[in-house]
């Protein structure tokens, strides 16, 4: 397995392990912005509002994540990923999720 | 950095200093100068809240000290965690998310799960078991031997023998002796006397201070307060 392989894989087993309040946070936002944007039929540029909701909600998941497990990095650092790289890509993996999802419920109801 | 090159190269020197570590008014680590070479093992014995963990996650990188120079062959590696194949650490709590199987583990830290257990048969059965699944004593082995077995340059171990029952001891310390043909380890753990053996140096954690203990360590410790006279 390639270094970026494994990391790519890393990234993703750490994501597992915040998804249930990233998915949480992903739903509450668009249960309360989306849906009511579909059913007043102005969904159309609430996109980049919606994204931008939902990096916003980033930091309180790093921080609650960090009072949780404060020892949880020590196994990806002995994989060569730093805090930084971690978070990266999570919130790019999760991000992207989210906009799938968005736009997935979008098509489906509007 | 994998082992024919370090073969290739010839030994590597892992040196740490300039690491100075206060907690409020209480100054932890002093001016510090550390070395362990390849094919050497390393002992750092200190007493509890000397200093001993948080110097090696400082080395590791894994905590920023800002005028800390951690070198390999001469050259700065800062955070050094981040070079493949420079070193390894294993901390005093779990070191696996509880999600991941043992076996799912070493294919990540790219270890042979099957030859980093190959003495320890009754590991077998438990690859396909979380962390969380094992006794204390077989996680902390387990854990171990996974970064004892990866393909890095350098080990950093605290409390490795923590909670191992002492047949696993005395085999876990021979893997170590075996081992650092190829790699070297920082280890610090309070079983000094499974620790002193297997040391080609021993540095004490003393005051703030990292004191080299030569000729008779024993009688050292105890002068320093480590061990009972």
């Amino acid at each position: 397995m390639t270094i970026l392989a494994t990391q790519l894989r890393a990234v993703g087993l750490f994501y597992r392990s915040v998804a249930p309040l990233m998915g949480g946070i992903s739903g509450l936002i668009l249960l309360a912005v989306l849906l009511p944007a579909i059913v007043e039929g102005r969904s159309g540029g609430v996109m980049p509002a919606l994204l931008l909701t939902k990096l916003a909600t980033a930091p309180v998941v790093w921080y609650l994540s960090e009072q949780w497990r404060p020892g949880q990095y020590w196994f990806y650092f002995n994989l060569h990923l730093s805090r930084r790289r971690l978070w990266a890509g999570v919130v790019a993996l999760d991000g992207g999720l989210f906009l799938g999802g968005a736009w997935l419920v979008r098509a489906v109801l509007a | 950095m994998s082992s024919a090159r370090q073969q290739l190269a010839g030994p590597q020197v892992l040196e740490a200093d300039g690491i100075r570590i206060g907690f409020g008014e209480r100054q932890v680590l002093g001016s510090i100068y550390l070395r362990v070479q390849t094919g050497q093992i390393v002992g750092l014995l200190g007493r509890n809240g000397s200093g001993k963990s948080v110097l090696l996650q400082a080395i590791f990188g894994a905590r920023a000290v800002p005028d800390a120079s951690v070198r390999v062959n001469g050259q700065r590696v800062v955070p050094a965690f981040r070079q493949p194949g420079l070193l390894n650490y294993l901390p005093q709590e779990p070191l696996l998310p509880p999600s991941l199987t043992l076996a799912r583990a070493a294919k990540l830290l790219g270890v042979d799960i099957g030859a980093a257990t190959a003495r320890f048969p009754e590991l077998r059965p438990q690859f396909g078991r979380r962390l969380g699944e094992l006794s204390g004593g077989s996680a902390r082995l387990v854990q171990a031997l996974l970064l004892l077995h990866a393909d890095t340059a350098f080990s950093l171990f605290d409390e490795p023998f923590s909670g191992v029952m002492p047949v696993h001891v005395e085999t876990l310390a021979e893997e170590m002796q075996r081992l650092k043909q190829r790699k070297g380890l920082l280890i610090t753990d309070h079983r000094y006397a499974e620790v002193l053996p297997i040391c080609d140096v021993v540095y004490l954690l003393h005051q703030g201070r990292l004191l080299t203990l030569e000729g008779d360590v024993r009688e050292q410790l105890r002068d320093y307060g480590y061990l009972a006279s």
